[in-house]
């Protein structure tokens, strides 16, 4: 309850600061909207159904991208894991793959499948594919070897082993997996649809850029941030940590 | 004889040497019904022996018997407990218990899972999931998990090493009532004599570099012993005696 009040208070002062810095005429008014501006940009953008029609089609993206982008990035994790062959040869570049940021992957994207959704979404897959890779060959390695021993005296082994102890024992480290290709992959979104032909969040976010409507730029900034930690916080940080408890990791 | 070894020797790849040899030449007979205590100081191959028993270390050369069958892979004729719990912590007791029981139909597994819960005093937590229990009461449940396969021998890798003293002695009499009921041949690696003592119907005591048996102890003191028996104290005294020189071994080559 403490610590509410303390973020709220907190949230009231940035807010009154940034009223301050408008109200002192430190930025021009066509760059710097006060708070009140952007309040009713959301209010009329959600009113009528602007802001939430491009934040559908933005959910729509990350439905068909994120589960791809996870279920790709757990195979190659598994190949890496358990190949040591496939590791030696590919597991380095993985490395250096995953260090590009989403946004120098949306011209290439753009060049391959055109001004459409498709670009869109093969940038939401290439965000979070990566990391989840690099989790799931973690999670894999990981494994502690006194399970897979105790196992191995009760009479499993090969693919049992495998579906009965490793992939559960897995578990932990692989939410984590899902938990960051979520937050690279809601990143990769917005770069993505920042320079496509919409719809989604972020071509309105280029959309009211080009009518200098400032007050708009700062509510969908607003928006993304606020998608971005809700949806981390609420489903799966929340996850990660029911997980981490029961496997008495926390 | 129940449980053999005949020359069994142990060596593990080493970048210098080419091959380090833990033991060699280990001949040991076990009976059944026996509990017996493997001693020695640390380093010198008791859980190397032990995993080789279980099957799941290789045997360099020798060769292993259970009931003169050749020990090569796990099996469920042998059971193990080590010094972790190493519970699933995904599954609850009762399904850990259960986890070695696949080829029972699922009714038996449960009944069966529920009577060695039973045995190891843990009939009320077959819903608690492994980080809810103490350190000693995960490692019955390993127990109760190792006896349910219903092993001809049960292995145990100090598996006390972890806990505290009073929880220790729990489970040292907690055991002795177990393998009273069940009847089980036990294999038990510890490097704690007076735990040894205490235990066994027998002692292996282990030397080190190299690994080798030095000197084999029956002990046939009625239970339980009480540390502050004439009989006991005179017997740790004489394996404290053994274990002296080896003991200094393994300081000196740490101190070099
Ligand atoms: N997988 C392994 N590879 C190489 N050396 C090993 C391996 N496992 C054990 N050893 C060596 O074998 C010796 C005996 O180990 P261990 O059986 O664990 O002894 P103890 O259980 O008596 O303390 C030690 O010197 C240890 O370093
Ligand atoms: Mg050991």
């Amino acid at each position: 309850m403490k610590i509410l009040l303390k973020r709220i208070l907190f949230l009231v002062a940035v807010i009154a600061l940034w009223q301050g810095v408008y109200s002192a005429g430190v930025f021009p008014e066509i760059a710097f909207p006060p708070p009140v501006d952007v309040y009713y940009a959301l209010v009329e953008g959600f009113g009528d159904g602007t802001l939430t029609k491009a934040l559908l089609a933005s959910f729509k993206h990350l439905l068909y991208g994120l589960p791809i982008s996870i279920i790709l990035g757990t195979s190659i994790g598994v190949l890496l894991a358990k190949s040591k062959q496939a590791d030696e040869t590919a597991g380095m570049y993985l490395i250096a793959l995953q260090s590009i940021p989403s946004i120098a992957w949306v011209p290439l994207s753009l060049l391959l499948f055109g001004f459409n959704e498709m670009a869109v979404i093969f940038v939401v897959v290439i965000g979070g594919v990566f990391v989840m890779a690099l989790n799931t060959r973690t999670a894999l390695r990981n494994v502690p070897s006194s399970f897979k021993k105790a196992a191995r005296t009760m009479g499993v082994n090969g693919l049992e082993l495998f579906f009965k102890v490793e992939i559960p024992a897995s578990i932990p480290h692989f939410m984590t997996g899902i938990r960051l290709a979520w937050a690279f992959s809601w990143r990769a979104l917005m770069a993505g649809e920042l320079l496509s032909n919409g719809p989604g969040l972020g071509y309105s976010l280029t959309y009211a850029f080009d009518f200098a409507r400032v007050d708009v730029v700062m509510a969908i900034i607003l928006i993304i941030g606020v998608i971005g930690s809700t949806v981390d916080h609420l489903v799966f940080s929340k996850l990660e940590k029911t997980v981490m408890k029961r496997w008495g990791l926390l | 004889m129940y449980l053999e070894l005949n020359n069994v020797s142990k060596s593990f790849p080493h970048e210098e040497h080419g091959a380090w040899e833990v033991f060699s030449d280990i001949n040991l007979s076990i009976e059944e019904h026996n509990f017996v205590s493997i001693l020695g100081p640390s380093g010198c191959g008791k859980s190397t022996l032990l995993a080789m028993i279980a099957g799941l270390e290789s045997i360099t050369s020798g060769e292993i018997l259970l009931e003169d069958q050749p020990v090569a892979k796990p099996g469920p004729d042998r059971g193990m407990v080590f010094q972790q719990p190493a519970l699933f912590p995904w599954l609850n007791v009762l399904e850990n218990v259960k986890f070695p029981l696949k080829h029972l139909s699922k009714k038996d597994q449960v009944t069966t899972a529920k009577n060695y819960l039973q045995m190891v005093h843990l009939s009320r937590f077959t819903q608690s999931y492994p980080h809810e229990l103490s350190g000693g009461m995960q490692q019955r449940v390993a127990i109760a998990r190792a006896l349910a396969m219903d092993p001809k021998v049960l292995l145990m890798d100090e598996p006390f090493g972890a806990l505290d003293e009073q929880t220790r002695h729990i489970l040292h009499d907690e055991l002795l009532r177990i393998w009273s009921e069940d009847q089980k041949t036990i294999l038990f690696v510890t490097h704690s004599i007076s735990e040894a003592i205490k235990l066994s119907d027998r002692i292996i005591v282990m030397g080190t570099r190299p690994g080798r048996i030095i000197e084999d102890l029956s002990i046939t003191l009625p239970r339980p012993r009480v540390r502050t028996d004439a009989d006991v104290i005179a017997m740790e005294q004489h394996v404290m005696g053994l274990l002296e020189g080896e003991i200094n071994k393994v300081l000196k080559e740490e101190l070099q």
